[in-house]
């Protein structure tokens, strides 16, 4: 089923919670609605889903305006932040909820909750209630809910934001079986990147009520079209430069004087124009004093086993370098408080 | 049918349960008291110097009522709140009994312990070796006020130690820390925070002394109150005068009780964080307050363990009686009450009664509650409308019913029917309260879920709300009976000589001063109650804490 928003807004008293967004998801597709505590995107979960009434625009699934539709009527499955399971009844009755709930007969019903039991791995824990249950088991039912009365469009609320990183990995692998299994269309929303980036097919970021970046979510995590997006997407560092000028595929500016290609700018200012470069702290490196981009001193290293991460005070802005090897760190240490230079990954780099 | 008319029929729906309840219960009976009330006589009324005299009196008995209940209510609030030690909830629980037993047994423990054969003109007698009485103070003010104090000292305790209890512990220690003396700390970490919770326990206990009945007809001898007044000229035209007078009264009291409970629950939503810790009792004023604590329970206690004492004792009033016996109870189903009811009579129609009123209240109240819970703007009428009947004038709103259902139209002066009447419209509000408490409890996301899983609004109330209070339901039930079972304001002005609840017999029995038997009545009573309390405390909490 498509689902498109359109210039749907929704304010709380004075407080605009979602303004003006709007999206196409294609059918059995994931998006991801991205963004930071109290943008809005769950605001706008919930206006899909018909718990929340708009203030003004439209929900239309394939085509056709649902906003009016009480939520029992538009055929949804949902996975709730806090899981919303009843705690008295059994997992069976729990999954089982939406079938009876939409009349469905006795007998199919049963066959469908084995069938849903088997796909998210609840097989032998029919007769449990959730608090009998471990957190991912619990998970597993919310999902398992979801999906049994083969809802048109599911919607997850972070639902992986109360588990810890095991279990986060093994119900993520159940949403995706899932979603691959049912082919249904999914809005997925969460504040982890990485999560967001793992499990969307298209990917939305919104601040403060609106869309900042709606894309094909490879697209918009090389290419954020914002400094905000770009920033949240994890490209945190940044550096002030000047347009030099246009060679071939590049966009020559100059950052301290030194002259470098940018193969990805987002907006062209035209040549003497003042511009930012970012940049994600696993693009820099910390090298000798000489060598790199820009120069500084290396005021912090910390370690943090897998990867090592240092701190360059540049003229302009401090700088995050990420390292991989514990190498690095013996080898950065020295260097403490000593100017070094930052080589950066270029290719990578995003210019606005 | 339009869009907008199904609208504005499930609008008019969700407002229908809890209007259809004030109009029937409390708005009809008093516009009849209004409609009944001669202006010229009202105005009169407020100059006549025997409504003034009485009104004076009334007052006066409310205030020293109140008094010592907070000043002796203040230390043992303090230190539940402050000390932790064993026993504590037994403490707690001991000293809510004279709250949760019906006044009416109270009141026939304070005269077992006041009257001139009583408990303490014996002690008194012995010790200073003459002849009882040496206090004589049983009908008059004072006994009513000292009925008050054991009746409403728990309600006060209950209400300051949730004040106590929320003081910001980050507060006192930022005071003294900062050097402040234990004055400053006591005015800026507790006076200011304590303030709302002592104003509103002293209100809610004038309230309650205001309108009291049951005590003054029982122990008050000359001493009369307004309520009284009113059931004593309720055949005659100046009754309804009267009634006005007092509703108008009380109406004011509830708006100051209803204003500062909003106040209490803003205070109370942010002051969750850092609260005081609860120490061991090892320091000497912990002790001396576990002594003082200890001492006011037992006294607290005395009245209802008299009562029961009595109640399987042959002898006369004593402290320990020696030889047990069943004769007061087998005695009890020899009397005869009114026109040759039996006791077996009695206690059909108390607890005939008192099912019907059960079964109402709670059908009346999940109808209530559950309409409330669809829209913001009922539940906040609802919370507004609940909170007025709390303090309200029995005796005024018995009047109206008495003149809109009892000789009107209806006529149903000397059926059961009235008194369940009564009983439902005091009872339906609290277990309303104890209905939304739980009700509030169950998380909004369940109930989006129910709905966005295609639940019709009936289907989730059947198989997620009712189910997950269900507990608040049993207990609802047990608290609405027993609250029948010792109702006695619209009990005693709707009884005729063939129609009779347990505590108006109790009444007659201690009116024709056969306190033996009348013992044994309210012990039975006292079991009664005391055991659907406990179940009721089992099943919910929120009954005990709402109650």
């Amino acid at each position: 089923m498509d689902l498109e928003v359109r210039g749907v807004s929704k304010a709380y008293g004075g407080t605009r919670a979602v303004d003006g967004v709007t999206f196409r998801l294609p059918s059995g597709k994931i998006l991801a609605l991205l963004g930071p505590s109290g943008c809005g995107k769950t605001t706008t979960l919930k206006v899909i889903s018909g718990l929340v009434s708009p203030d003004s625009g439209m929900v239309l699934f394939d085509g056709e305006d649902v906003t009016g539709l009480p939520p029992r009527e538009r055929d949804i499955g949902m996975v709730f932040q806090n899981l919303a399971l009843f705690p008295h009844l059994t997992v069976e009755e729990n999954v089982a909820f939406p079938l009876e709930a939409r009349g469905v007969s006795d007998s199919v019903a049963r066959d469908r909750v084995r069938q849903v039991m088997d796909m998210v791995e609840l097989d032998g824990l029919e007769r449990r209630y959730p608090h009998e249950l471990s957190g991912g088991q619990q998970q597993r039912v919310a999902i398992g809910r979801a999906i049994s009365s083969n809802a048109k469009l599911l919607l997850l609320d972070e639902p992986l934001a109360s588990l810890d990183p095991a279990l986060k990995s093994e119900v993520s692998e159940v949403i995706r079986k899932v979603q691959r299994e049912l082919r249904v269309t999914t809005v997925y929303v969460t504040h982890d990147q990485s999560e967001a980036i793992l499990m969307s097919d298209l990917l939305a970021v919104m601040f403060e009520g609106q869309l900042d970046a709606f894309g094909e979510t490879p697209i918009v995590y090389e290419s954020p079209p914002t400094q905000s997006s770009a920033s949240f997407l994890g490209a945190t560092n940044q550096l002030p430069c000047t347009i030099e000028g246009v060679l071939e595929h590049e966009v020559m500016v100059s950052i301290g004087g030194r002259s470098v290609g940018v193969t990805k700018p987002i907006w062209w200012r035209g040549t003497g124009n003042e511009a930012r470069l970012l940049f994600r702290p696993e693009d820099a490196k910390v090298v000798a004093q000489g060598h790199g981009v820009v120069r500084g001193k290396l005021v912090g290293l910390m370690y943090g086993g897998s990867r090592v991460v240092a701190r360059v005070q540049t003229d302009y802005w401090k700088v995050e370098c990420r390292g991989n090897t514990s190498r690095a760190y013996s080898a950065l240490s020295s260097m403490l408080g000593k100017d070094v230079g930052i080589r950066i990954n270029m290719e990578r780099t995003i210019l606005f | 049918m339009a869009k907008g008319d199904k609208g504005g029929l499930v609008l008019a729906l969700s407002y229908l349960p809890l209007m259809a309840f004030f109009t029937f219960f409390y708005a009809l009976p008093i516009l009849s008291i209004l409609f009944s009330t001669d202006a010229t006589q009202l105005v009169s009324l407020l100059g006549d110097p025997y409504i003034i005299r009485l009104t004076v009196d009334t007052t006066v008995q409310a205030i020293a009522s109140t008094v010592p209940s907070i000043m002796l209510a203040i230390p043992l609030a303090y230190f539940l709140s402050r000390y932790a030690f064993r026993g504590a909830n037994l403490l707690r629980y001991l000293l809510l009994t004279p709250f949760f037993v019906p006044a009416f047994a109270v009141t026939e423990g304070i005269i077992l312990m006041l009257g001139e054969r009583g408990i303490l003109n014996q002690i008194l007698a012995a010790l200073l070796r003459i002849d009882p009485p040496v206090l004589d103070v049983l009908y008059s003010m004072v006994a009513v006020v000292i009925a008050h104090v054991f009746y409403y000292l728990p309600l006060a305790v209950l209400i300051l130690e949730q004040g106590f209890s929320s003081v910001d512990r980050e507060l006192v220690d930022a005071s003294e820390v900062s050097g402040a003396s234990w004055f400053l700390t006591l005015k800026v970490a507790y006076l200011n925070r304590m303030i709302p919770f002592v104003t509103a326990s002293s209100l809610l206990v004038f309230a309650f002394s205001f309108i009291t009945y049951s005590t003054p007809i029982l122990i008050g001898g000359k001493f009369t109150t307004l309520e009284v007044e009113i059931y004593s000229t309720r055949a005659r035209p100046v009754s309804s005068s009267l009634a006005l007078f007092q509703l108008m009264f009380t109406f004011l009291l509830s708006l100051a009780i209803l204003a500062l409970r909003e106040k209490l629950y803003v205070k109370d939503a942010s002051s969750t964080r850092g609260r005081m810790p609860k120490t061991p009792v090892l320091t000497t004023s912990g002790k001396v307050l576990l002594g003082y604590a200890i001492v006011l329970v037992a006294i607290e206690l005395l009245p209802v363990y008299l009562v029961l004492a009595q109640s399987i004792s042959s002898s006369t009033v004593v402290l320990f009686p020696t030889a047990l016996s069943l004769d007061n109870l087998i005695r009890l189903f020899g009397t005869e009450f009114g026109f040759g009811i039996g006791f077996i009579d009695v206690i059909l129609q108390s607890f005939s009664i008192a099912t019907v009123v059960a079964l109402f209240s709670v059908f009346a109240s999940v109808l209530i509650v559950w309409q409330g819970s669809k829209r913001e703007d009922v539940r906040k009428l609802m919370t507004a409308l609940l909170s007025f009947p709390l303090s309200i004038s029995r005796s005024s709103l018995a009047l109206g019913m008495m003149l809109c259902y009892g000789f009107g139209f209806l006529r149903l002066y000397g059926s059961w029917t009235l008194i369940a009447a009564g009983h439902i419209a005091i009872i339906v509000p609290l277990i309303t309260r104890v209905m939304e408490a739980s009700w509030t409890r169950i998380s909004p996301e369940v109930r989006d879920a129910a709905e966005l899983f295609g639940a019709s609004g009936i289907f989730r109330l059947l198989k997620v709300e009712l189910p997950l209070i269900a507990p608040a339901i049993v207990a609802s039930f047990l608290l609405a009976f027993s609250s029948s079972i010792s109702e006695f304001t619209f009990s005693n002005f709707f009884s005729t000589l063939n129609l009779m609840t347990l505590p108006v017999s109790a009444a007659v029995l201690i009116d024709l001063r056969r306190l033996d038997l009348a013992a044994a009545l309210n012990g039975l009573v006292i079991v009664v109650v005391m055991a659907a309390e406990a179940a009721t405390s089992l099943v919910s909490e929120e009954a005990i804490r709402v109650v």
